[in-house]
């Protein structure tokens, strides 16, 4: 089940909601565990028992590291529990990637190749894993201490609203939250109308650019190079429509709960470098990928080589996080080589460009490296490179009004708080709190956005034929 | 201040819920009435849970797509969205249709052959195009021989499309290739040099649209509507000049316009919240048939796609043709001027073909790169066939052709629970023989041919999804039972068919109105005394009532009796 889906705005989302707020508060939890593990088995039932076990394993591990007195027993315990998270990410999400490579290998040396039969993904395991690893670390670092409650751990790791996509939140800054949270109604309703700019950016937006993308990344090395750029502005748009949109969701539900999800996006298109990229975007991913690899990798304390080499090793993993594909990798690897650039001087150059030409080139950075991420494979990747600069006349794509408008919104709406107005508008729609007149106009605009997106989402199943006379 | 604030919050707060909870209310209630959804589409049918599915996943998918069909207010949130995407961008969702310029709309498929688009989407390049045309046009020719050796006339109708019509309201598009391949006009010239009988209506059409005093295609429909009148005026006067068979002429009185609230054609299946602006006007002329002794009613097999349609919407075929089979998009075949539904390929096709006066090839302009959706070839292919089989075909068509003996056989092969393609074959076997006839044995007095006729037609509205959605409608306007409906809409039906001479029968051996019912309520009581639960009803009613058992059945079988006649199950004249 996602969040864009009418089974979800209109039957799970309510009975939730009525569930949870009906339930006496110190019973809520169980509320909200109930409908989590209802919401994994929906979409995932063979997977469920797989993630429960996990939790209760290295809930108790965890359990047991803590009351180890002895330091030596304390970082095996919390190593046991790293490579158990670790080791079930590496079997369902990369054990495909890893046979097929070695298949290649052996086929390669003319040896037989391994019998292998595929694994499915679960979702979420992703961010659940990572979720897992940062308990375990944040209980032996001491900066937290363990759930007393498995019940609250298994909510932790398994609250519906950041468990298929995030945002990766760390143990340590919602164990206070699990335990005790107020929801005031201001909080419900701003968390509301949160949800519902998720909801827009992601069925309004999003969607409707996906469309482009999809066309232009099926026709490949056919397009035309202005097809190819408008295909790839298109897929930029749309991943940060997209994400950024089922962030926002994720934040609002929690925040109807009075859950304070850390923010994982802020205008990431209007950074003057691909650094300041990273810590505007995905910025839970960036966090985690900080605390618990760059620093215990020894950060930039051990000279400029090893600051290099500790940035390259982040980005592949970072990467290789978001897919277990060859493309993925390389796309982290490009990420981490701008990084290094920017350490070795174009930082200063892109800071005395100014402004504007520092953001543009940033943006036209990550636009390329926005076609290894799309692309199903290398080979179609260097395809679509080859249609950006081919300068050739080819295949155009499907423009229509909708698409240039979308489009045209996107991209005010991704560089509007380039302007100090822009800024002050956004603060306004995102703020804890409204004036009564805004308030009143919020809920206008939010009632028109969610009836909108549902009846986009239902005309998606409901195209009838023209023929019902015969 | 604070106040105020605080008041707008609880104010909104509950509003908030309103919008959440809404949709599953009305789903539970249904307490505010919505406008139906036009349009075809198929229902998803509620899931079965089960531990398979369910792990699987299957059923998610299923019940997602149930319930998105399933809630409140689906339909006003539909047309809420498609009114935001027509009147901000000019798009629709519903297949094959592209708005135009100003309220227009036009055939997706029809706006690429105008602009040249259509063609290489289906062909790698336009000389395989035009090969696959001439062979066409050469199966055409072979076709038109063959039926002319069975005295039938082969010809082509190319309705016209809208956009060549009314290019000025298309919607922007690159500007058409020159060398873009023109379907029509290749046709055209093709099937004049082969010497294939052929009207094309677009050039006409382009001709008097600006002198006409009606519109050629309304604003909002992608079908030509009263403008077909002309168009098949055209083609029956082509037809009759073939072979002078003696067409009854069609006579077109004075163009009344008028506007109407009610959505008509496309625009219906857009599901907007309101109606297209300006929307267009609509025509209607009185049309009267002249027919004498000299006038002859044709046969006619039409093939082809939507735009044959109109014909039964504005003119009165029965008075034209003496009976029509039209092969849609050759796959589905509707049967007579009842439409009784088939698949082509299910039906005895070499039959039909020979049964026909005419047979015509017929769809639009942009229909023409899918040729004769392989109508030609099967056409030929059949019309091959050995002597012994033709002849066998031709008696076939002969008692099908007789009213009586058609609908004898029917009968015949109801009662034998045989298609009736294999009683005919059958039948027409004896007579070439000289066996004993299968309608000898028939009996076809009125009350069997109605029950035969009421219990066909019910069996085929109940087949169909539009008919008994139609029939539920008015179930629900006259507060009445389904069942209710459908016995009397059907009884109207069959009774017209009887005024209309189209259900016949024979003088029933009995004179005697008396003995008639004597000798039902015989049938009826010997029926009854098989059933072991009637006789336990009666004998129960009998009890209740204080009366002897064999009065009690008496009553009840004329009470029944009775029924039958008032409602016109049972005719006691013949």
């Amino acid at each position: 089940m996602v969040f864009s889906s009418n089974i979800f705005l209109l039957f799970f989302l309510p009975i939730f909601l009525l569930a949870y707020f009906v339930t006496p508060e110190r019973f809520r939890n169980y509320t909200l565990l109930l409908f989590s593990l209802a919401f994994y088995a929906y979409g995932a039932p063979d997977f469920l028992f797989v993630l429960i076990g996990s939790c209760v394993v290295n809930f108790y591990m965890v359990k047991w590291m803590e009351k180890t007195s002895k330091p030596k027993a304390k970082k095996l315990i919390c190593g046991l529990s790293v490579v158990l998270s670790l080791s079930l990410l590496l079997y369902f999400k990369y054990a495909n990637f890893l046979v097929e490579n070695l298949n290649a290998i052996l086929g390669f040396l003319h040896r037989p190749a391994v019998g292998w039969v595929k694994v499915a993904l679960p979702i979420g395991i992703s961010f659940f894993t990572f979720q897992s690893l940062t308990y375990a670390i944040d209980v032996y670092r001491g900066t937290t201490v363990s759930s007393r409650k498995l019940s609250d751990y298994v909510l932790y790791i398994m609250m519906f609203p950041q468990l298929i996509a995030g945002p990766i939140v760390r143990y340590n800054s919602v164990a206070q939250q699990i335990v005790s949270r107020q929801s005031d109604l201001e909080d419900r309703m701003t968390g509301f109308y949160r949800f519902v700019i998720g909801l827009a950016k992601k069925v309004l937006i999003s969607n409707v650019l996906a469309g482009i993308a999809d066309e232009a990344f099926a026709l490949n090395a056919d397009l035309s190079t202005a097809a190819a750029w408008l295909g790839m502005l298109s897929y930029t748009l749309q991943i940060y429509f997209d994400f950024s949109g089922y962030s926002d969701m994720a934040i609002g539900l929690g925040k109807m709960m009075g859950f304070r999800f850390p923010e994982n996006f802020m205008n990431p298109y209007t950074s003057r470098s691909i650094t300041e990229f990273w810590r505007r975007w995905h910025i839970t991913l960036g966090t985690f990928m900080k605390e618990y690899l760059y620093i215990p990798l020894g950060g930039n304390r051990r000279g400029s080589g090893r600051t290099y080499l500790n940035l390259i090793i982040v980005f592949l993993c970072s990467g290789f996080w978001h897919g277990a594909s060859w493309n993925f990798v390389i796309w982290g690897a490009y990420h981490g080589l701008f990084q290094i650039f920017e350490r070795l001087g174009m930082a200063k150059v892109l800071d005395k460009m100014g402004k504007l030409p520092s953001v543009l080139l940033t943006f036209l950075i990550v636009n390329l490296g926005w076609v290894l991420f799309r692309a199903d494979n290398l080979s179609q990747a260097f395809g679509f490179y080859k249609a950006l600069f081919a300068f050739s006349s080819g295949s155009m794509l499907t423009l229509t009004p909708r698409f240039w408008f979308i489009f045209a919104l996107a991209l005010l709406f991704s560089f509007i708080t380039l302007l100090k107005k822009g800024q002050a508008l956004q603060d306004k729609i995102f703020a804890d709190s409204y004036s009564a007149k805004l308030s009143w106009i919020m809920f206008v605009l939010v009632a028109v956005l969610f009836v909108l997106s549902v009846g986009s989402l239902l005309v998606t199943d409901f195209n009838p034929f023209i023929y019902f006379r015969f | 201040m604070k106040n105020r604030k605080q008041t707008t919050k609880y104010v909104l707060y509950g509003l908030l819920a309103i919008l959440l909870f809404l949709p599953m209310i009305q789903r539970k209630t249904g307490f505010v009435e919505t406008r139906a959804l036009k349009g075809v589409f198929e229902p998803t049918p509620k899931p079965e849970l089960t531990f398979g599915n369910c792990k699987s996943g299957s059923y998610q998918t299923q019940i997602e797509k149930y319930l998105s069909e399933n809630f409140g207010f689906r339909e006003p949130l539909i047309r809420f969205y498609n009114q935001y995407a027509y009147s901000f961008f000019n798009t629709t969702h519903c297949h094959f249709i592209t708005p135009g310029k100003n309220g227009y709309l036009f055939y997706d498929q029809a706006v690429n052959d105008y602009f040249g688009t259509e063609v290489p989407k289906h062909f790698d390049t336009d000389d395989d195009f035009r090969d696959k045309a001439d062979k066409e046009v050469e199966l055409m020719k072979q076709l038109q021989a063959e039926l002319h050796k069975y005295g039938i006339e082969f010809m082509a109708f190319m309705a016209p499309d809208k956009p060549w019509v009314y290019p000025e309201h298309l919607p922007k598009h690159a500007p058409r290739l020159p060398e873009a391949v023109n379907t029509v006009e290749y046709y055209d010239q093709k099937m004049t040099e082969a010497g294939i009988p052929h009207i094309e209506m677009t050039k006409w059409y382009q001709q008097m649209r600006d002198t006409a005093s009606f519109d050629i295609f309304t604003k909002t429909d992608t079908h030509w509507r009263y403008a077909a009148v002309y168009g098949y005026d055209s083609l029956f006067r082509y037809m009759n000049s073939l072979n002078d068979f003696g067409i009854p002429k069609i006579h077109i009185g004075a163009v009344q316009s008028y506007t109407t609230d009610l959505l008509e054609g496309d625009e219906e299946t857009l599901n907007l919240m309101f109606p297209i602006k300006g929307t267009s006007t609509k025509y209607k002329a009185d049309i009267t048939i002249e027919s004498d002794s000299t006038t002859r009613k044709p046969r006619v097999l039409f093939v082809g796609d939507s735009f044959i349609w109109s014909l039964e919407t504005f003119l009165p075929m029965r008075e034209i043709l003496e009976d029509v089979e039209i092969w849609f998009y050759n796959s589905t075949a509707y049967i007579g001027f009842n439409k009784e539904t088939f698949k082509v390929k299910e039906i005895n096709r070499l039959a039909s073909l020979l049964n026909a006066d005419f047979v015509v090839y017929y769809a639009a302009g942009h229909q023409w790169w899918q040729t004769s959706f392989g109508f030609l070839e099967d056409a030929v292919e059949q019309l091959s066939a050995s002597d012994s089989i033709i002849r066998l075909t031709q008696q076939m068509n002969a008692i099908r052709n007789d009213k009586k003996w058609n609908i004898a056989m029917q009968i015949c092969a109801s009662d034998k629970g045989l298609n009736i393609d294999e009683i005919l074959e059958q039948e027409a076997l004896n007579v070439i023989c000289g066996k004993p006839l299968l309608k000898d044995e028939t009996p076809i007095y009125k009350d069997i041919v109605v029950k035969f006729e009421t219990e066909k037609i019910e069996r085929n509205w109940r087949q169909s999804k539009e008919v008994m959605d139609i029939m539920q409608q008015k179930s629900t306007e006259k507060d009445m039972p389904l069942d209710s409906v459908l016995k009397s809409e059907i009884q109207w039906l069959v009774l017209q068919e009887i005024e209309r001479g189209e259900l016949v029968f024979d003088q029933a051996p009995i004179t005697d109105t008396a003995a008639f019912i004597k000798a039902k309520r015989k049938e009826i009581e010997k029926a009854w005394r098989n059933t072991p639960e009637i006789m336990d009803m009666i004998q129960e009613k009998a009890l209740q009532n204080g009366l002897p058992f064999d009065t009690m059945l008496k009553r009840d079988i004329d009470w029944i009796i009775n029924q039958q006649t008032e409602t016109g199950e049972l005719f006691l004249t013949n």
